[in-house]
């Protein structure tokens, strides 16, 4: 006996046994399978979330998501548009047009030459 | 999902625009003010170059003498590294913050070291410098 062969038996035996069940339970079974049909049905039509949940719970859901990295996105941009550097412009006049030179504060021997004379 | 819009808008703005105004763009009067880093120019990068802009705008506000210490300091700024002007802010800032009297006395010590001979100088710079921090009345 191959495989279709025991599968024919096998619905062959289960027709024979519903035909013996009784018509209250036989319309008991008609209607749990409808109700899942159903059920299916909105399943598969609802692709956003959960099977059986409604399609605007997914729509809740991703519209501030979306909203969210657009904003996080258009920070980025406008960082990048505006570079720390222009903030250093007023700093940097002043450092440049100042009366102590730059090298003042970079010169190691000034430092020392302070530091001789902190007590005077 | 979005993520990548910062990257393409990044790259669509062209090279151009991300290296900022070539010397020949820039106006007869920001050539002027910016005269002492004609040469450095091509090499600077362009958010520095925005800034270098923003930096001619208020020259015009200036004392002629503020003006002049600005001009002949510009290349020597541009040539120095990012720690180095890092320090530079950050030391003025502290020295902004003393009391006049103290900002004073740092000046006068400046223009007694620089009457210094260049050995002098180099002796002081060979010595060990401060362990402490810049304090009140010091770098």
């Amino acid at each position: 006996m191959n495989e279709r062969e025991l599968a024919e038996r096998v619905v062959r035996k289960l027709d024979e046994g519903l035909e013996s069940l009784p018509a209250g339970t036989l319309y008991r079974l008609r209607l749990a399978r409808d109700a899942a049909v159903s059920r299916a049905h909105l399943g598969t039509s609802a692709s956003w979330g959960s099977p059986g949940a409604p399609r605007l719970f997914g729509r809740r859901l991703l519209i501030p998501v979306f909203g969210l990295m657009l904003a996080l996105s258009l920070l980025v941009v406008w960082h990048q548009q505006s570079p720390p550097q222009v903030d250093y412009a007023e700093l940097d006049a002043q450092v440049l047009s100042d009366e102590l030179p730059v090298t003042a504060y970079l010169d190691t021997g000034f430092e020392v030459w302070l530091h001789h004379h902190a007590a005077d | 999902m979005t993520l990548w819009l910062p990257a393409a808008a990044h790259a669509g703005k062209g090279a151009a625009e991300e290296r900022g105004p070539e010397w020949k763009q820039l106006s007869a009067e920001q050539q002027h003010i910016l005269a002492p880093l004609a040469d450095e120019w091509p090499k600077i990068e362009g958010p520095r170059r925005a800034k270098w802009i923003e930096i001619a705008k208020r020259y015009p506000k200036m004392t002629p003498q503020q003006q002049e210490r600005l001009q002949s300091r510009m290349k020597q700024w541009a040539s120095m590294s990012p720690e180095q002007r890092a320090q530079v802010r950050d030391r003025y800032k502290k020295l902004k913050e003393m009391p006049p009297e103290k900002r004073e006395a740092i000046h006068r010590r400046w223009k007694e070291y620089d009457a210094l001979t260049e050995e002098e100088k180099k002796s002081l710079r060979q010595a060990n410098p401060p362990r402490s921090a810049p304090a009140s009345g010091k770098l």
